[in-house]
């Protein structure tokens, strides 16, 4: 990792034009679940909201996510992660891993929000040591893809 | 997509080290048992597809007041 040096610039219509360092990168190799160029986003703390952060595709200037770490929101979450996913990431030490999951917002009519859920069942696992994650598939059902996010 | 007929207790080999057997078949339920490396991720497909659906619904953020976000329990 190369401290705080601008590793790229970034577009995107949220933000305008990002200098990203290389300790915000991550690579998701094979995107995400629908969005398979989806494969780098830029780590980006949400203004006013502790906790939060965005997730600002280098690919996409028009898609971003908003993320939270799942162990901070949900105490008792508990996964297991698959071999495979654990091989592939190379996490020797699990405290390599930074476990985010994706939060979908709805609205109501007067564009309030109606609803805060958390993916849990399809958590973003990366190993921060190495900046590389995977959208990780549990198949356990106790997880479900719209977890309340309790304020 | 091949096409294979099997019975309870037959297989399907994949490659040199994934089988695929049928356990059991009770109406219109079949359970089956893969045996595969621990390199190769198993999971049943609505899993995927409703992961692939939140994605879609979660890249959908509007403006809104970031600060009323809920806040971490720790």
């Amino acid at each position: 990792m190369s401290g705080n040096l601008a590793a790229m610039q970034v577009a995107s219509s949220r933000f305008g034009t990002l200098d990203a360092t290389e300790d915000q990168l991550i690579r998701i190799d094979g995107g995400l679940l629908g969005f398979p160029d989806a494969d780098q986003f830029v780590r980006l703390p949400v203004d006013d909201a502790e906790g939060w952060q965005w997730l600002q595709s280098t690919n996409d200037r028009d898609l971003a996510f908003l993320v939270i770490s799942a162990f901070r929101f949900f105490p008792d979450y508990d996964i297991e992660l698959p071999d495979g996913d654990v091989a592939a990431l190379e996490l020797d030490d699990p405290a390599d891993a930074d476990v985010l999951a994706l939060v979908t917002i709805r609205h109501t009519e007067e564009g309030g929000i109606a609803s805060v859920t958390a993916n849990l069942l399809g958590p973003l696992v990366i190993n921060h040591r190495t900046g590389v994650g995977r959208q990780v598939v549990l198949s356990d059902s106790q997880h479900s893809t719209r977890e309340p996010v309790a304020g | 997509m091949l096409v294979l007929s099997r019975r309870a207790n037959q297989s399907i080999v994949i490659g040199s080290d994934i089988i695929v057997r049928v356990l059991d078949i009770r109406g219109d339920q079949v359970r089956i048992g893969v045996e595969a490396p621990r390199s190769v991720t198993v999971h049943r497909e609505e899993v995927a597809a409703e992961i692939l659906e939140s994605n879609r619904q979660a890249a959908d953020v509007r403006s809104i007041d970031f600060g009323s976000l809920p806040k971490p329990e720790k």
